[in-house]
């Protein structure tokens, strides 16, 4: 669903001064980093859509918020942020609305994916 | 216990345990650790993370609050229970942002948190922190553990001095903690040289090395007193002048002393500071109550101290109990007192005299609620017995001269003033046990000299009737009177000559005691008591004289002057 006519904007997306410091720390070990968020990434998103469909509050509550603590380690704050609202909204005990979160959970991390390979890799 | 190196600087090379189930936020955290200069462990769940605990004792913990398997929660509550008293900082990772979760973080053994993400300044600075904090429990921890060392060579020194005196008698049974001197309680017994016995309970203020120094002088100057002949009262007030001289204000010893003597079934009571000693009667099974008259040990001065003390009848199987205030303030987990109330039903209940002394201590922890804590009580009970069940006292003495003085005279003459202000009777001793074939007779020569000069000051001087001493309130009033006459004496003395010569084979003691009493007629007396002497004791022979128990410990007994002489020879070897 990204539109083609608008080009992406780095910093809606990600926290680049996070990846600058993670990059000084990690050195050679940095690309590995983004290779094992992006994979761990993709799992944690199957794991959301899967309590999502299953419709208990508490463990989309509990996914969401793993999920978070991880995506604000890398600095994509954008992920991070739906994360969040997803957390705060299972919290409250409402599953209305998580599944049009949880797709948009899906396209930013697409989002995130592109960026860090074409920046950081 | 689980040690942990503590030899390097804060915040240098620490061994450091990272939990976390995602393996990027694990990878960034390692990274920063390790740039620190720290070792790093790794666990992807709690269960790992205990797992790690056990096998490589890491000093700081960064632990993830939910994970698969083990939760961070559950996880820190094991590595805290398995730490024990170490100090293992458990910082929880955590992107938690609610109040009460972050709190249930700290109540499972949390020490501090960090969020995501993560800060690698704000990481640095907690880990040093924490290992600041680690040296300094490891220091507290050291000095605990030195203070506990002194505190068993203390415990030693203090065993050396107390050992156990005659507490291991048959007739003596006691509670005490074996670390009891550090919380002030004390349980003394020894015999004196004329077969009877001294029992001291004491409890010290305070706890601790505080409370345990006062106990030495005080077991030396029991011990030392008692098995030399000392009186009670005298024992009594050398303890508390000591104790006034060497403990700071505010330190002083609660106690209770009794004296039983086994011969005239008789018993001492002081009472100073503890609760009532209780005199339980072994044939009615009702109690006595002796309830404090005294300040404590080593509060007031020497001049204001009373050493008085009640005088009471007891018959074979009457037993007296001492304890501290632990076992009436003892609570049960409702915080309510065990209580005077309790105690008594326990005495009311018990069916054997002979068991109370257990039902007591049963009783005590049940209401506790169990688990082993009567190691705090201390108590002590003695029960009347004859001599023969107990033995007569072994006189036990530490000179060490072979032979020593052989051809000697001692006379020495107490005036009316002297009379109530000095015993004789350890000095005398003092020199007897110097002559070395005499020493096996310690006890028997003591019985014998105190028996010659008590009749002849009680009986010759003061001229008491000792009809007096056989009633219930017998002793009471004959102490009370020889006090009174004591007190008033214008006139009189009692002299004690005292020669060992050698003999061909060992050697012989005359004893020689003279009064200036009006004498009695111990012509119809000389011999040997009638069988058909009614009276129960049979000690208590003409006029408390106590000649039959004379006669049976010396060698040859003569009454000369009216009666107002007597000489006593003792040979040795005996046969």
């Amino acid at each position: 669903m990204s539109d083609s006519e608008t080009p992406i904007q780095i910093d809606d997306h990600l926290d680049v001064t996070i990846l600058g410091e993670l990059q000084t720390l990690l050195e050679d070990d940095f690309p590995d980093l983004i290779h094992t968020f992006l994979s761990d990434a993709r799992i944690r998103v199957r794991e959301l859509v899967r309590t999502v469909d299953s419709g208990v509050a508490e463990d989309i509550r509990q996914s969401a918020h793993s999920f978070k603590g991880s995506t604000l380690n890398v600095g994509a704050k954008q992920l991070s942020s739906l994360c969040r609202e997803l957390e705060d909204l299972a919290r409250s005990g409402r599953t209305q609305g998580s599944k049009g979160l949880v797709d948009r959970i899906e396209v930013e991390l697409n989002q995130v994916e592109q960026l860090m390979r074409d920046s950081y890799l | 216990m689980i040690t942990h190196p503590t030899a390097q600087p804060p915040g240098q090379g620490l061994r450091i345990l990272i939990a976390d189930d995602n393996q990027s936020d694990r990878m960034i955290l390692q990274a920063i650790v390790r740039r620190e200069g720290h070792e790093v462990l790794l666990a992807t769940d709690g269960r790992e993370a205990v797992e790690q605990f056990k096998q490589h004792a890491p000093d700081i913990v960064l632990m993830d609050a939910l994970m698969p398997v083990m939760n961070g929660l559950e996880a820190s509550r094991a590595i805290k229970a398995l730490a024990e008293s170490d100090l293992v900082p458990i910082i929880f990772l955590t992107s938690l942002q609610d109040a009460e979760s972050l709190a249930e973080c700290l109540d499972s053994g949390g020490d501090d948190f960090m969020s995501k993400p993560y800060n690698r300044v704000i990481l640095k600075a907690k880990i040093n922190a924490f290992s600041r904090m680690r040296a300094m429990h490891a220091q507290l921890q050291r000095h605990n553990r030195q203070m506990l060392l002194e505190q068993q060579v203390a415990k030693t020194v203090f065993d050396n001095v107390a050992h156990s005196g005659c507490l291991n008698l048959p007739n003596i049974q006691h509670s005490l903690s074996p670390m009891a001197v550090f919380n002030g309680d004390t349980v003394l017994a020894e015999r004196k040289p004329d077969g009877g016995m001294l029992l001291f309970l004491g409890d010290f203020t305070g706890h601790g090395l505080p409370a345990a120094i006062g106990a030495m002088p005080l077991a030396e100057i029991f011990y030392g007193m008692t098995s030399k002949g000392f009186s009670m009262e005298e024992v009594l007030r050398e303890v508390n002048s000591k104790l006034r001289k060497i403990l700071p204000v505010g330190v002083f010893c609660c106690g209770a002393m009794v004296e039983l003597n086994f011969h005239n079934k008789s018993a001492r009571v002081w009472v100073g500071g503890v609760p009532d000693v209780y005199l339980y009667r072994g044939q009615s099974g009702q109690v006595e109550r002796f309830a404090s008259a005294h300040l404590p040990l080593g509060v007031l001065d020497p001049y204001e101290f009373d050493p008085h003390s009640l005088d009471v009848v007891m018959h074979n199987g009457d037993r007296v109990f001492l304890w501290s205030d632990g076992i009436i303030e003892s609570r049960n987990p409702a915080d309510e007192m065990f209580g005077e109330e309790r105690l008594n039903q326990v005495f009311a209940r018990t069916d054997h005299p002979d068991r109370i002394f257990q039902a007591i201590l049963d009783q005590v922890d049940h209401f506790m609620g169990g688990s082993d804590r009567d190691d705090d009580i201390t108590l002590v009970t003695a029960k009347m017995v004859d001599i023969e069940d107990i033995g007569m006292t072994t006189y036990e003495s530490s000179k060490g001269s072979i032979g020593g003085p052989v051809n000697w005279t001692l006379s020495l003459a107490l005036h009316e003033q002297s009379l109530a202000a000095f015993n004789p009777l350890p000095l005398v001793m003092n020199l007897l046990m110097e002559v070395e074939g005499l020493r096996p007779l310690g006890g028997q020569l003591y019985t014998l000299l105190a028996e010659l000069f008590s009749n002849a000051l009680e009986h010759g001087v003061l001229e008491l009737d000792s009809g007096l001493k056989t009633g219930p309130q017998g002793f009471g009033q004959y102490y009370l009177q020889r006090e009174q006459a004591l007190a008033s004496l214008s006139d009189g003395s009692v002299r004690l000559t005292l020669t060992h010569r050698p003999l061909e084979i060992g050697g012989e003691l005359i004893m020689e005691v003279t009064d200036t009493g009006s004498g009695f007629p111990f012509a119809d007396f000389g011999d040997e008591q009638p069988e058909s002497d009614p009276q129960p004791s049979a000690q208590w022979d003409y006029s408390g004289r106590g000649i039959t128990l004379i006669r049976q410990l010396s060698d040859e007994l003569t009454y000369l002057d009216g009666g107002r002489s007597v000489r006593a020879i003792v040979r040795w070897p005996r046969n």
